[in-house]
């Protein structure tokens, strides 16, 4: 540091700045800044530790990919056409902000190619990326390409090249299968602190591999983080007192978390509700991380929502399991009436009393302004056209994924930031990132020398 | 609460700063602050309230905030104009930028009494100007900028610089 050397004049005047304001200062700063703030005075570093280890006032971020090829926008001098760059960026939801998470370059084109020929949704589309963000926890995200597995913080630039877990099958695969090998689901278990564990659930497909039939039949397993390249064959553990169709189910497959990211509510991860052939319903299923076994519950019922405008779940597209206040929520949206229908509506259910199963209709979210679809060229095909996300203290927000531009509305779709970068596309992701600052032993091995794939930044 | 409410030409309230000025402001601009807006429905307004915390000075600042705010969201549930709507928001976008570019000392006056008088948005407005001020800057130029004394030893500073090396990349 060049400021080193130098002893500067102390200011003459000594502003007050009480703790209460330093902290939510604090809160709005980017997280290499409130580290950095630790080296000030013994103060803000005493509350710099403070915020950093205890987050639970700052909303995870959620993420999206700027991707920037030559498809769009003339190349500056520097660019290769033959190269697609991707930038993952989090969103500060109170300070209305993105920043740079990780970076990285794929796709050479065929040049052949025309943009008129070219399928602009498969420009948008997540899973048409060289890294697939197979989960976010606790800081730590896990990335698969088609060859390697990784774990990085993004905040501490520390990473590890993971080992081939399961042979490497459970990998990045082209095109990516909503079920079949793959990972569902990356989470923490046990308290903050020494002891805490990161595991990999996944499922491998035996038998017959796709296209059926017959479809393949799936089994399940556990990777701790840290520990050797095996996984823990768990089989097709099920809650005793679950319905024997459950097995059926789980033999099916589950969504990959890629396709369908879990959240993990009180100890369990949480599926969005998916339909379930064998029962010809919709259940939200459930693995418990600490019993190690799987469960459903039930989505709200069309008894319930009769209050609703949603009367019949074939109309329903958007499935979205969100953490409101310590409440699970179950975001739906009309399918035939979305984007500008005049029922056009978001409803967002309360899991009111989880043993009882108990849903309440908490939120209405109106139509989408036409403004949305006009001046951003909001596009319905996306799935899932929006997310919903809850921001520290103050309620929900909806972020509206348009090629070009990300939106953040509340939830009177009053515009609250309008993020892009001139010549990008928008790429969204269903995961958040937590700032964390915790170093871990599985991270901090060797590598951390060296550049992986993913910290290759540029300047828009 | 207050029957007045919302109608043109309704209450005026009056604020007394700590050095006994006289500040008078519609009843929908002084409850941009909780805690006039608790004095309000609790009846204890009249005839005036007294802020012993807050000086004329920062106290001006405040009033005109509210004022501002108060006048270009009154009109906001009547006209439902997505144009005059976002004219507005960009109004007032502009005046906030304004408004928060002072000198440290004011802003952190600002701040304090933002925080006092418990008025959100002008809280939030004060604490992102701030971080704004601290974004990318290195521990040395944040005490600069804010007056604070470096009360680590030597010692001290070495060990945590070293032990995080990389938060110091990009500066």
């Amino acid at each position: 540091m060049k400021e080193n050397g130098e002893e500067l004049a102390p200011a003459t005047s000594v502003p007050y700045m009480c703790l209460d304001m330093v902290y939510e200062i604090f809160l709005r700063l980017p997280a290499a800044d409130v580290h950095r703030c630790r080296f000030v005075c013994s103060q803000w570093h005493a509350l710099a530790h403070l915020v950093v280890t205890h987050r639970q006032r700052r909303s995870p971020m959620p993420m999206f990919f700027y991707r920037r090829n030559f498809f769009l926008g003339p190349l500056g001098p520097e660019e290769n056409p033959s190269i697609d760059r991707f930038d993952l960026q989090a969103v500060n939801l109170v300070a209305r902000e993105s920043r740079r998470v990780l970076g990285f370059v794929d796709v050479i084109h065929p040049e052949e190619v025309e943009f008129d020929e070219l399928d602009p949704y498969a420009l948008v589309d997540p899973q048409q990326v060289m890294f697939r963000i197979e989960g976010s926890c606790d800081g730590i995200l896990v990335l698969s390409s088609p060859d390697a597995l990784y774990a990085c913080n993004p905040f501490t630039r520390h990473w590890a090249l993971l080992p081939s877990v399961h042979h490497g099958d459970i990998l990045m695969c082209d095109p990516p299968a909503p079920q079949g090998n793959g990972i569902l689901a990356f989470y923490a278990r046990g308290p903050p602190g020494e002891g805490r564990e990161y595991r990999l659930l996944y499922q491998t497909a035996v038998g017959p591999p796709p296209p059926p039939p017959p479809p393949p039949v799936h089994t399940y397993w556990l990777y701790l983080l840290g520990a050797g390249a095996e996984g823990q064959h768990i089989g097709l553990p099920m809650s005793p007192v679950m319905q024997p169709e459950l097995g059926a189910v789980l033999l099916g497959g589950l969504p990959v978390a890629f396709v369908r990211p879990p959240i993990l509510f009180q100890g369990s991860l949480h599926w969005p509700p998916i339909f379930l052939q064998p029962i010809q319903n919709y259940k939200i299923v459930v693995f418990d991380t600490v019993m190690e076994e799987f469960s459903w519950i039930n989505p709200p019922s069309l008894a319930d929502a009769e209050n609703g405008v949603i009367l019949n779940w074939a109309e329903i597209n958007l499935f979205q399991l969100l953490n409101i206040k310590g409440e699970l929520a179950l975001a739906m949206i009309n399918t035939d009436e979305w984007p500008e229908g005049p029922d056009a509506e978001i409803e967002v259910w309360l899991l009111t009393d989880y043993g009882s199963e108990t849903w309440e209709l908490r939120y209405r979210i109106g139509p989408m302004p036409p403004t949305v679809i006009n001046d951003h060229d909001y596009d319905e095909v996306r799935d899932p056209p929006l997310y919903l996300v809850s921001r520290a203290g103050a309620g929900l927000d909806l972020l509206v994924m348009c090629p070009y531009t990300l939106l953040q509305y509340d939830a009177h779709w009053a515009q609250r930031q309008c993020y892009g970068r001139p010549n990008n596309w928008i790429v969204g992701t269903g995961y958040q990132l937590e700032e964390n600052f915790v170093l871990h032993p599985f991270l901090a091995g060797q590598g951390n020398n060296e550049n992986p794939p993913f910290f290759h930044f540029h300047e828009p | 609460m207050a029957a007045a409410e919302g109608s043109d030409g309704g209450k005026m309230i009056v604020l007394i700063s700590a050095d006994g000025q006289r500040f008078e402001l519609p009843e929908a601009a002084a409850k941009l602050s909780q805690i006039v807006l608790y004095m309000i429905e609790d009846g204890c307004c009249y005839p005036s309230i007294p802020l012993p915390k807050v000086d004329g000075v920062i106290l001006a600042k405040i009033v005109e905030y509210c004022n501002k705010h108060a006048a270009l969201s009154s009109g906001a549930d009547g006209s439902s104009d997505a144009a005059s709507e976002r004219s507005k928001e960009r109004e007032l976008k502009i005046f906030d930028a304004e408004f928060i570019d002072v000198d440290v000392t004011t802003l952190f006056d600002v701040m304090m009494a933002a925080n006092y008088l418990n008025i959100k948005g002008l809280l939030d407005l004060a604490c992102q100007r701030t971080a704004d001020l601290i974004k990318g800057k290195s521990p040395e130029q944040i005490r600069q900028t804010f007056g604070i004394k470096n009360d680590f030893t030597p010692e001290e500073e070495a060990a945590i610089r070293k032990e995080n090396a990389w938060a110091f990349d990009n500066i």
